[in-house]
């Protein structure tokens, strides 16, 4: 009986171990496949500069996971509370974060994917941005960037807050194509970036509008979308990457493989120029 | 309330409390068991519901009680009504945030007030209570009972116009036509407007209430009706199933077409959204008797309980649906969506049930006494 019921013990012990076995895997949690989303033909820009394979100037303007692991995590707004213009009238313009990006962050990881893809080529990546930003105030910070200097290459990453507060999606639209027609007049090319895969986005707000401002947009000559919302879903339908149900202790490193992760996507679809 | 038990409309309740069970289970992220609420099959889901069934509950409590002590008292008691609302919004408010913040503290998980649109809140405290206070911060789950309140205000005013309804009806289009058209709503404190635009939505709630004080006489041609509520809603099914899911045939069809059908809006409670709940409400009438024996069964009761005490059954079920997410995410599996979904339900049947004991606290309920209870609350609780 003793005998039975430590056999049963020790099944159930090596099925809960076995568990984690799921998700962890020793396999690539994001393996390439051929039928990823996004046509880079339309990156004359950057094609004309991987073919030069000498220099490649990026900017990346987004909100908080533009900077990397460790500012998606960071504690940010429940402490930054401040009394100044608390009754200004409008809600509080969202803090533009100063320090660098980490090395962690997808955009870098982009240029470290693209420097194996393309040797030989020098890529910078300047990050700007903050937590909760708007289009429209992305919008600023991407005129304000270009009018000081020429980069081949633009990655912007929104929409999340639009969804999130329910804005008017064609007002969203507008901004996004007038962005566009920005980086166009400045001889880039634009990457957009849609927003992070949540099942609590995807239950409580309606994306779609917003999916589909970005899709007319990108259907822009010059300028791409990136589908980072489709990515993650398929990685957490997988169990491969879950930041909804990754334990806390494991979440900086899920975190990490994510920006990995899209950074290698990333640079697959902006190295697809060449081909074009 | 003067009238007895028997002559309540028992499907008004059944449907509300079939729409409360709806919005809990559909506000858990990726819910095995939401695949099959009504979003999933018609243009309409369960808001649209809950506000022609309020609108319905409305004009016959509040109708009723008009003919007997007039325009003033019957006003009154829904303006009381609607402070009943608006107080219940700001302490479920309070609970949310409180139940939100301390998560995401505890779990380290600082997206949760992103997503939810409380982030604002932690930026701005001082400025966001005034606007919660003024209706205009409305976080993620807390945009349907601003709606109610704002909708019940408007009714006090038209209430009289209930005897005229072809008047009352005309004022509503006017109104819901002028807002489809200029897209004015009330101002949301963080840019746009309201989630529920209440002077698009006042239209679905005049509807409900004029059905039940003036019943129009049932058409002639009843298959008539029948056929075209069914093609309404089979045309909804396939815009769901067959068209928007797949973005190459939307851009096959005109241009023109497909941007009004792709922008079949819930803010301003679309055409194609109204169509779907009168289409639905008509059908189902007609399958469903008044009179249907199965309505007092056993089974049916708790769900009747629960429509009847929309109120704190609403309250529970959104405190309830975050805290479902939390066991979703922190016990990932089959087991705990069917534990959440049963432990929830279980929960708004039992806080349904207290509500309803409270009627009578255990007295025995004595018919031949006069309801203590005022009029307004009878239909609207």
């Amino acid at each position: 009986m003793i005998k039975k019921l430590t056999c049963l013990a020790w099944v159930a012990a090596a099925l809960i171990l076995a568990q984690p076995a799921k998700a962890g895997g020793s396999g690539d949690p994001c393996p390439m496949r051929d039928e990823m989303p996004g046509l880079a033909d339309d990156l004359s820009h950057v094609g004309a500069r991987l073919q030069a394979a000498k220099h490649l100037d990026v900017l990346a303007v987004g909100s908080a996971t533009m900077f990397g692991p460790e500012a998606s995590l960071a504690p940010g707004t429940l402490t930054a509370q401040s009394l100044a213009g608390a009754f200004s009238g409008t809600p509080p313009a969202s803090s533009l974060i100063s320090t660098p990006p980490s090395e962690r962050a997808f955009p870098l990881q982009m240029a470290k994917q693209l420097r194996t893809l393309v040797p030989g080529l020098d890529v910078q990546v300047t990050v700007r941005g903050g937590r909760g930003l708007l289009a429209s105030e992305m919008l600023e910070l991407l005129h304000k960037e270009l009018a000081a200097k020429h980069y081949d290459m633009v990655i912007w990453q929104t929409g999340t807050v639009e969804a999130v507060r329910n804005l008017p999606p064609g007002e969203f639209g507008q901004i996004l194509s007038d962005g566009a027609q920005a980086v166009q007049a400045a001889g880039a090319d634009l990457v957009l970036v849609d927003p992070q895969y949540s099942r609590f986005l995807q239950t409580n707000s309606n994306l779609d509008p917003y999916f589909q401002a970005l899709q007319q947009v990108a259907a822009m000559p010059g300028v791409v979308l990136f589908h980072r919302f489709d990515l993650m879903r398929g990685w957490a339908n997988d169990g491969a990457i879950d930041l909804e149900r990754t334990p806390r202790s494991d979440r900086e490193k899920a975190i990490g493989t994510l920006h990995a992760c899209l950074g290698r996507h990333l640079a697959r679809l902006v190295a697809a120029s060449l081909r074009g | 309330m003067a009238s007895p038990e028997t002559s309540r409309d028992l499907r008004v309740d059944l449907f509300r409390g079939v729409a409360l069970w709806w919005i809990f289970v559909d506000h858990i992220p990726a819910n095995w068991i939401a695949q099959f609420s009504l979003r999933n099959f018609a243009l309409c889901d369960a808001t649209e519901i809950f506000v022609l069934l309020a609108g319905y509950a409305a004009g016959l409590a509040y109708g009723r009680s008009m003919d007997r002590d007039g325009w003033l008292f019957a006003g009154a008691d829904v303006m009381r009504r609607a402070w009943t609302l608006y107080i219940a919004h700001i302490f479920l408010f309070v609970v949310f945030t409180a139940q939100v913040s301390y998560s995401a503290n505890a779990l380290d998980r600082s997206e949760y007030l992103d997503e939810i649109h409380l982030d604002v809140l932690a930026e701005a405290p001082y400025r966001a209570m005034l606007e919660a206070l003024k209706l205009s911060f409305q976080p993620a789950y807390l945009n349907i009972l601003p709606m109610y309140v704002a909708l019940l205000a408007w009714f006090a005013l038209l209430l009289p116009l209930l005897r005229w309804p072809r008047v009352l009806f005309l004022l509503s289009f006017a109104v819901y036509a002028a807002v489809r058209v200029t897209g004015v709503n009330f101002p949301s404190w963080t840019g746009g407007g309201w989630y529920f635009n209440p002077i698009a939505w006042q239209f679905l709630f005049v509807i409900g209430a004029i059905l039940s004080y003036a019943p129009p006489r049932l058409p002639v041609r009843r298959k008539a009706l029948d056929a075209a509520a069914a093609a309404i809603l089979v045309a909804g099914l396939v815009l769901l199933w067959a068209v928007w899911p797949y973005p190459e045939i939307e851009a096959k069809v005109l241009a023109t077409a497909a941007r009004t059908l792709v922008a079949v809006d819930k803010e301003g409670l679309h055409p194609m959204r109204l169509l779907s709940i009168l289409a639905l409400a008509w059908l189902v009438s007609r399958l469903v008797p008044k009179t249907a024996a199965w309505l007092r069964s056993a089974a049916a009761h708790p769900v009747i309980i629960c429509g009847q005490h929309s109120l704190p059954v609403f309250c529970a079920g959104i405190f309830l649906s975050f805290l479902a997410r939390l066991a979703m995410e922190e016990f990932d599996g089959w087991l705990t969506m069917a534990a959440v979904n049963l432990i929830g339900t279980a929960a708004l049947i039992a806080v349904g049930g207290l509500a309803s004991w409270y009627k009578n606290k255990g007295r025995r309920a004595r018919l031949d006494l006069p309801e203590v209870s005022h009029a307004g609350s009878a239909g609207v609780t």
